[in-house]
């Protein structure tokens, strides 16, 4: 029984370590002017992935529906500043520093003027992998992608392309999307209540 | 004595008391007849029961379905949630490889 308990125990910090904890990025966010904050897991994406599939000739929603399949979690955190240096770029610290913890690894990282561009995979056997972060920090803009979960290496490509996903073409983009669905589910959760 | 005798002993037909008879005609005649009572149907357990019955029919099937209706309607909601996400990855997956390209041609 004491052995149960302490497997338990031990279980437990390693099932919460299994997601970054977001709120550790809330600093970064004080002085932004407008952020985009996205989170599907669990029974959410199952519910999202059940919607893809079958739908089109092409098989873009069959891609796509491959490429979630095996998703964990989606997190998205952006925030957008009207000047430049609102934000510390050693906020986004806790996510790096989470990521080299789990064994992350950077294979892309790319500073140009005042951007710095990371991408982050979660090595595993073959041409999989454990799942993808994208860290990208402008002057006036900082995202983060968590993308957790079995990925093909070739998804990334699929990623790219079109898959039927909506054709923004920047943030400004995103955060009208995202207006317009934060409303949606407002009216939604008014109508349950 | 035996034990025959005594079975006898107990056995014996007795008379019956005096006018027992005349008691039992008596109290015959003088009874009331059954009275047959009709609840009303509200009152009725089974009226209960069958009107319980045909609103849990009724009810639960819309229920069923306005359920699944909002479970459609979060669904639609999660996979429009998901595309946004997606975006977001391919924007920024977009602008780093812009990035590479952009040093690799300032390298060349």
């Amino acid at each position: 029984m004491k052995s149960l308990i302490l497997i338990a125990a031990l279980a437990m910090p390693m099932a919460a370590q299994d997601t970054f904890d977001f709120s550790q990025l809330d600093k970064l966010g004080t002085n932004s002017s407008s952020r985009s904050n996205i989170t599907l897991d669990g029974d959410m994406l199952k519910m999202a992935s059940g919607l893809l599939g079958g739908l089109d000739k092409g098989g873009k929603s069959d891609d796509i529906k491959s490429l979630v399949e095996g998703l964990q979690g989606v997190y998205i955190r952006s925030w957008e500043f009207d000047k430049e240096g609102q934000y510390n770029e050693g906020d986004l610290e806790p996510l790096r520093n989470y990521l080299k913890q789990h064994k992350w690894s950077k294979i892309v990282d790319v500073h140009e003027k005042k951007e710095t561009s990371e991408i982050w995979t979660l090595p595993r056997d073959g041409s999989k992998i454990g799942g993808i972060a994208i860290v990208s920090a402008e002057p006036k803009e900082a995202t983060v992608v968590y993308i957790n979960g079995t990925l093909n290496a070739s998804d990334l490509g699929k990623l790219g392309g079109n898959l039927g996903i909506p054709d923004l073409k920047n943030m400004k983009d995103v955060q009208k999307a995202q207006k317009d669905l934060d409303k949606e589910k407002a009216k939604k959760d008014d109508e349950e209540n | 004595m035996s034990f025959e005798d005594d079975l006898r002993g107990a056995l014996r037909r007795e008379p019956a008391p005096e006018g027992f008879a005349e008691r039992v005609i008596a109290m015959a005649g003088s009874a009331q007849p059954f009275k047959v009572v009709r609840m009303p149907v509200w009152r009725r357990p089974l009226a209960w029961a069958i009107a319980a019955g045909l609103l849990f029919a009724a009810a639960v099937p819309s229920g069923v379905m306005e359920y699944r209706r909002r479970q459609d309607e979060k669904a639609l909601l999660a996979k429009r949630e998901l595309m946004l996400a997606l975006s977001v990855a391919r924007i920024k997956l977009q602008q780093t490889r812009e990035m590479i390209q952009k040093r690799q041609r300032n390298a060349l």
